[in-house]
Parts: C-alpha cells; structure tokens; sequence
C-alpha cells in the first residue's frame, strides 16, 4: 500500500511518517520511506546521505528522497531506452526551464513514480509498503490534484492516459491518507482543511494521527501544579476531546507527545505504539 | 545588541524559514513592535491562519492593505497589513504586465493554464516579491515587512526568481515552434538536435498536450521583458543595506541545522542576515518561579524537556559568535486576537 502522511507545518509529519514506517518494517513488510523534495531531515537523524535511489537503513526499512525533477528523469529514460536523448532533454538549460516551467509536470511525474508499482509502469520497485513523508497542506493538496487536473487539460494520448490512471491509483483502496495533528487550535483547523481537501480530491477518508496528546490530569496532581501549566494542561485536554470535527474521520493512532531531544529515541517510542496499533 | 536596535534603520525586513514555526506571528509582533517605534509599517502576508488574519482586520475580502486598529505606545505610528492572495496571484500578475488583453486572453484560454497555473513553480514566491517591489517604490511606508509563503526548504524562497525568470525564456518559446526556422548554422544544429528530443517528447506525452505547452509558453514568452525587469528589481531591492532578513526557526536541533544553512546561502545571493528568531524555546510559565515544583511526574518530564531545550540553544548559540539569535518564550494560551500580538512585540523589544 501507499500510505500519504501530511499535516501543518510543525506537527511532525517526519517523525510520525518515519515511526509508522519502522513499525510496519518490524512487522515483516518490505517498507519504503520516502522524503519529498528538498528537506533532508532523515539524513542528519541516520547520518546516512540519502538519494533518489532507496539505502538500507534497517532490516525491511530503505529511505529515499524524491523530486520531481530526478522523478521524470527515470521515466524518461524507462520509455526512450535512450539515454542519448534523455541527456538532450536535461542537459540543456531550455530543457531544464520546461521541466521547471511547464505546470504540473513535476508534480505528475512525482505523483506518477509513488503510483508506478500500482500501475505497473516503470522500473520495478520491490517494497510492500511506501511511506510517503510528504508536504504540508498547500503544497500537498497541489500536489494530489495535479493528475485530475492534467487529464483534464489533455484527454488524448498518452499524458492524458497516464494522468488519469495516476488519479485512479490516488482515489483507489490502495493508498492510505493519514493528517497528522496536534491539540492545538491552528494545527486542528488547517488538519480538518486539509482532510476535506483530500477528500474532495480523490474521494478517499483519510484517517487522523492524533499527535503529541496529552495524558489526563489525576486529581491529585491537580493541586500541586502551577497554575500556568496546570491551565495548559487543561486547555490541551479540552481541545483533544472537542476534537469533534474529527468524527468525519476515523482516527488511525493516537500518539502522545514524547519529551526527548533525541528524534531517533522519538522515532523508536513511537514505533513501539505503531505496532501494538497494527497488532489490534 | 538587542534586536530593537538591529531593525531600527531597516526599510524592508524579510521573514523567511519553513513552515510550522510561527513566523506570520512573529512577523504581525514586529509589525506592532516597530509601528510602536512612531514608524508607519505595512506587514504583507500570504495565507494568514484565520484567528491571525481576524486579529489583523483581514478577514475581510479585500487585498488592499488595511489600517490595524488598536495599537498603542509612546510614539504611536501606524500599522497597516495586507493578504497576498494565493489563490488568483498568478491571474494578477499576468493582467498587470501582459502587453495587451489579447495576451491575457489567449494565456487564461489555454487548458493548461486554467488547469494547473495555481501550482506553477515559483509563482507565489515571484508574486510576493514583487508586490513588496511594488510597495517599496510606491514609498507609503516607513518600513515593509515581508512575511514569505512556508516553503518545504527555505532556500526554495531564493531561487524563485530565477526559476520564474527561466518559465519565460524565450528559447523555450523557439524550441516549441516548428517549422520556419532561421537558417544559421548554429540554429539549424541546435533545432536538429531539439527535434529529437520534441518528437520522443510527443511520443511519450501525445500531440494535443505538446501543443497545448507550445501555447502556454508562446503566451508566456509576452510577458518575459516585464519578468526579468521585476526580478532584476527584487534582487536589487533584497540586496540593498536597509533590507534585513530575519530567520525564525523553532529549537529542534534538525530545524536550527537546517535555519543556519538557509542563513549561509543568504550570503551567496549577497543578503544580509540579520539575526535568527528563535520560537517557543520556553514556555511562558517556566519563569514563574516559586510554584515550579510539583510532584506530577509528566510536570517532572514537560520541565527536563524545556530545560535541556533551552541548554541546546545556548549550545547552539556559543557554537555560533557571530550570529545574533534571540530566543522567545512559547504563550500559555493560544493566539486569540490582537492582544496577544501585543504581547508577543513586547517580548520582541525586550530581546
């Protein structure tokens, strides 16, 4: 399957992903994690320099980094066979403004490389499970419609074809959309947004990962906390149980908030809930 | 020096980081801070949150900028704030600089255009840029604030321009018009070379779409003279002493990697930093004093947490003299309205 994780900025959409990502690889699932564009946050959290092609960071669990540029590169060189014309096409500065200046074509070319082991088309690639990292709302939800869009525009021949069989993919049973959100005002309002947004887009519920929740308050805390932080903790736990709006939608984990510096420890304690998740 | 100071002859301040770490209200606090200074600012920012966007009178469905109401201090300026709008940004940018309306006509005829230009590369970053160019030379305000649109890295923000400048290259226009060429030996080996790649290009896409591309870029190529003239301006305008860039990171020790790379490639496009603004390093009630012990063991955590955050920052800061950082403090209540904007510039004035 391929399972999306996006959110507001901030709400540790990376950390999540990565978590998820390990447990489904200790389960025994030949996993992919897959960063999208510039960012290099795993690359400092496994000291490993990561490329468009997946690296071996556990037993299961490769990492890669994606862009739409590297995307339709492959693709290129998967149809024509020849990379002679390939080169044509990227080593040349005119070439290199199309792939940036034509609309849509990076996002269907990224949107394209995620869906080729469902579509069967491309280099083959041998993992159960794809985790996609991906970008936070706007650019996420950009990045989902372009394929309806692009079919769209062009209906005959082969970008018209492609489009629509990546929409398919996108709005069909295989693919998970998982909104990652925090109990805080903003992160819950852009979350629903964004969960909405999917929705209309491909048709698909995507489920919540309820991040950094708040453990309840025992009464006898109550009275020797300062006022300060004992009315944050109260103002976290009303928001985490008005979350109410996330009834559309159902809630895939609720993950608490893990007070450590260290994004790997992170990554491991929320790895451990994951699978008792998948375990149930 | 305290940050007051750092600001005090600036024209134009840039903020700029990924998204997530508070900067719109950081920028809006600085707004209110340096209107309290008796300056007549303008914060410009594209898709404020909502609760953000009430507490700044922009709720509204205008564009135009808007005098904020409610501000006060010993020399009283004023503050003014405006929404970029993301939604139709490139549509305006195409009828302010096309040559004529059969241009703007032909360009939101097009298929590709209509379907997909809201996601163009580029295309709201260029347009924020050149909507404070705009309101720079304009010459109505003191000082001009630039909130910038969250961007997955922020060095995406720099390239923009150039990215933009690219899309209307004109030999890409060429490229796509077949036929008819000019007969220099140069262009013919260029053009046999480039038909190859155009016809495994059609192979591949179909004809419709490559001539539905051809068309968006022979519309596009209308508009270039204007592009480079603005984006030659910007960069001016960004690289100019009275034009300050502020980076607001949060504490996480992959966030601030990755705020000072984005500060040093500052440096490569000739901009000057001036300092990194460190979000919700502590929370408001770690200075409350007497009340901070409790036998709560999760109060116990949440305290060790904030406690080694704030040792990491001031690692982070011996480790890096030469740059001025300033931490703030995290609100115990959510932003909920002006006041707590205010609240938040008097923070920014004692840093």
């Amino acid at each position: 399957m391929i399972h999306f994780v996006s959110g507001k900025g901030g709400v540790g959409k990376s950390l999540t992903a990565a978590s998820y990502a390990h447990a489904l690889s200790q389960q025994g699932r030949k996993t992919l994690l897959v960063e999208l564009g510039g960012s290099r946050f795993f690359e400092y959290i496994y000291g490993k320099s990561l490329g468009f092609e997946p690296t071996l960071v556990e037993q299961n669990l490769s990492l890669c980094l994606w862009d739409g540029e590297t995307c339709l590169r492959e693709y290129l060189e998967y149809l024509l066979k020849f990379s002679r014309i390939v080169d044509l096409f990227f080593d040349n500065t005119i070439m290199q403004a199309l792939v940036h200046g034509a609309p849509g074509l990076k996002e269907l070319a990224l949107t394209g490389k995620i869906t080729s082991r469902e579509r069967k088309v491309g280099p083959s690639l041998p993992f159960e499970e794809l985790v996609v990292d991906a970008y936070s709302t706007g650019h996420f939800l950009a990045l989902l419609s372009a394929p309806l869009a692009m079919s769209k525009a062009i209906s005959i021949g082969p970008m018209g074809s492609q489009s629509r069989a990546i929409h398919e993919v996108l709005s069909g049973p295989l693919v998970e959309y998982l909104v990652v959100v925090n109990p805080e005002e903003l992160p819950l309002t852009e979350g629903l947004e964004l969960a909405r947004g999917i929705e209309k887009q491909t048709s698909r519920k995507p489920k919540w990962i309820k991040n950094r929740w708040w453990p309840p308050m025992e009464e006898s805390e109550k009275g020797s906390l300062p006022q300060a932080f004992a009315e944050k903790w109260q103002s976290r736990r009303e928001l985490q149980t008005q979350f109410d709006p996330g009834s559309e939608y159902e809630t895939a984990i609720v993950l608490p908030q893990i007070w450590s510096h260290n994004n790997k420890d992170k990554i491991y304690s929320l790895a451990s809930l994951w699978m008792k998740e998948l375990r149930e | 020096m305290s940050l007051l100071s750092r600001l005090e002859n600036a024209k134009v301040i840039v903020s700029a980081g990924t998204g997530g770490v508070g900067k719109t209200t950081v920028s809006a606090a600085l707004g209110v801070l340096m209107a309290r200074q008796g300056k007549k600012v303008l914060v410009l920012t594209i898709d404020p949150a909502k609760r953000l966007a009430q507490a700044l009178g922009l709720d509204g469905p205008t564009f135009e900028p808007k005098q904020v109401e409610g501000i006060d201090g010993a020399k009283v300026g004023t503050l003014y704030a405006s929404m970029i709008d993301a939604e139709t940004i490139f549509d305006k940018f195409v009828d302010k600089f096309a040559p004529n309306a059969n241009v703007v006509n032909q360009l939101k005829k097009n298929r590709l255009y209509q379907q997909l230009v809201t996601a163009l590369t580029g295309s709201q970053e260029f347009t924020s840029m050149d909507r404070l160019l705009t309101e720079y030379e304009e010459g109505n305000y003191d000082l001009i604030i630039l909130d910038t649109p969250p961007t997955q890295n922020a060095v995406d923000f720099l390239r923009a321009p150039q990215r933009i400048v690219q899309l209307f290259d004109e030999r890409i226009t060429k490229w796509f018009i077949r036929g008819g060429e000019k007969s220099s030996f140069i262009s013919k080996i260029v053009s046999r070379g480039t038909h190859t790649a155009l016809a495994a290009l059609e192979k591949i896409t179909g004809a419709e779409f490559i001539s539905e591309l051809s068309d968006f870029f022979e519309q596009m190529s209308f508009l270039q003279a204007s592009v480079k003239e603005r984006s030659r301006r910007v960069e001016g305008l960004l690289q100019k002493k009275e034009t300050l860039f502020l980076v607001v990171a949060s504490a996480d020790q992959e966030k601030l990697r990755e705020a000072k790379r984005f500060g040093e490639s500052l440096k490569d496009y000739q901009f000057h930093l001036e300092g990194m603004i460190l979000n919700r390093v502590y929370p408001e009630w770690f200075h409350q004093g007497k009340e901070m012990t409790s036998p709560s063991k999760f109060f116990g955590e949440v305290k060790d947490f904030y406690r080694s955050q704030m040792k990491a920052v001031e690692k982070f800061k011996s480790e890096n003299p030469k740059l001025a950082i300033f931490s703030l403090m995290e609100s115990d209540q959510p932003m909920n309205g002006l006041k707590d904007i205010v609240k938040l510039s008097r923070e920014l004035e004692e840093i």
